[in-house]
């Protein structure tokens, strides 16, 4: 009978114990996380110029292919674009870096992608560029030099904004880009236009405070 | 050094059920309050007050009883926002942080006075800690775990309400030594609930 009585209040404390298990995140900005990596051999300081364009690509399951740029691909809508492209700007100017056109000889440039596949396995390749890239040519790739690709991995994801900073005076061997700089925000795509505009403007921020060696 | 542990868990419990089934018997559910320290407490501070242990033991002779001992503590914290660094890489975000500990120990207990209503006693236990970590951050989570070896002695009273029944209660050291894995999970523990004597 006492033996029977222990079971019995194992069995009710039991869930008892499950049900007040935390549940961690109660509002969707508490899951945004900013990722930023870099090349620590790159000279930051001896560059001064950036370019970036003015629209964001939206990466899609489909593989996309144009090796000879005659089509663009699909970007994401501009009330989104302006606002994370102005907050990379905002940023880069406070850092001291000055914005020039891309036909100027910039010594970087920003490119800016999309993407909300459940899956985060981030590759996309040069062809998506092509349509704004100067001195872009077939068989080119990214490079990240001296750390792994930032973006492969695997795991839930809703939505992921990601940047990288292209060398775009020095090219690394067999036709690969060196990406000095790359920048991740990973969160959930849900709320209104200004929420959302407002998570990315703060992540964009987070970045470059995180990233204090881009400073000139 | 895990099978260990569990083989010698498994031969004590069942010795222990074989070394004398006339003998006085104490089976007890305990509500457990944890505090971390060092490498635990590190990763997070706060009480756990999420926690449970259950006990058996079965008296050698007037002042000893033997047996076995497992518990569950779950240890929960949110980190405020903040940038974590590893190498060239930094990741901002929000972390909740998450440790169960469940301690198994063969244990044995020494009573201080014999046949009381109020009996006060001292113990030790030796055998393991499971710790599950992990760690939630934005959509990603990271898990680690490892099979701690766990010592922990123990200082408490029993007191009687009748033959039967009585109110354990206990203070514990659970010592959970570092592993490849993880750092040393140890914690401090306030023990109390009821124990049924046959």
């Amino acid at each position: 009978m006492k033996t029977a009585l222990n079971f019995l209040v194992m069995i009710i404390a039991l869930p008892l114990l499950q049900s007040c298990y935390p549940e961690g995140a109660e509002y969707v900005d508490e899951l945004d996380i900013v990722y930023t990596n870099y090349d620590p051999s790159f000279n930051f300081n001896e560059t001064k110029t950036f370019a970036l364009p003015d629209s964001i690509i939206k990466i899609d399951d489909t593989q996309f292919s144009s090796k000879n740029g005659s089509s663009n691909p699909e970007f994401i809508s501009s009330q989104y674009a302006s606002v994370i492209i102005n907050s990379l700007r905002e940023n880069m100017m406070s850092y001291g870096w000055t914005e020039v056109n891309k036909s100027e000889n910039p010594d970087v440039i920003l490119l800016c992608s999309v993407t909300s596949t459940t899956y985060v396995y981030y590759y996309y390749d040069w062809n998506y560029w092509n349509w704004w890239y100067p001195g872009w040519y077939g068989g080119m790739g990214w490079y990240y030099p001296g750390y792994y690709y930032p973006t492969y991995r695997t795991g839930y994801s809703s939505g992921t904004l990601f940047i990288q900073m292209v060398d775009a005076k020095n090219t690394a061997t067999e036709g690969k880009i060196i990406v000095p700089w790359s920048a991740e925000f990973n969160g959930l795509l849900q709320g209104t236009v200004t929420s959302l505009n407002a998570r990315f403007k703060k992540s964009i921020d987070q970045a470059f405070i995180q990233s204090p060696y881009l400073k000139q | 050094m895990k099978n260990v542990v569990i083989m010698t868990l498994i031969t004590v419990l069942v010795s222990g059920y074989t070394i004398n089934t006339t003998a006085q018997q104490y089976t007890s559910l305990q509500y457990t309050i944890a505090v971390p320290v060092n490498d635990l407490k590190a990763y997070i501070e706060k009480t756990s007050f999420r926690g449970f242990t259950f006990e058996y033991q079965t008296k050698v002779n007037s002042a000893i009883a033997v047996g076995v001992a497992v518990g569950y503590n779950l240890f929960y914290e949110r980190k405020a926002y903040d940038t974590y660094n590893d190498g060239t890489a930094s990741l901002s975000g929000i972390q909740y942080r998450y440790t169960n500990s469940i301690p198994i120990h063969v244990n044995g207990m020494y009573f201080l006075r014999k046949e009381n209503q109020f009996n006060p006693f001292v113990g030790f236990g030796i055998g393991t800690t499971y710790t599950l970590r992990d760690t939630d951050m934005g959509l990603y989570r990271w898990e680690e775990d490892t099979w701690n070896f766990s010592l922990r002695p123990e200082a408490g009273f029993i007191y009687k309400f009748s033959d039967n029944t009585g109110l354990k209660f206990a203070l514990r050291y659970n010592a959970a030594f570092k592993t490849s894995e993880l750092e040393d999970q140890s914690f401090f523990s306030i023990s109390t609930g009821v124990v049924f004597i046959k």
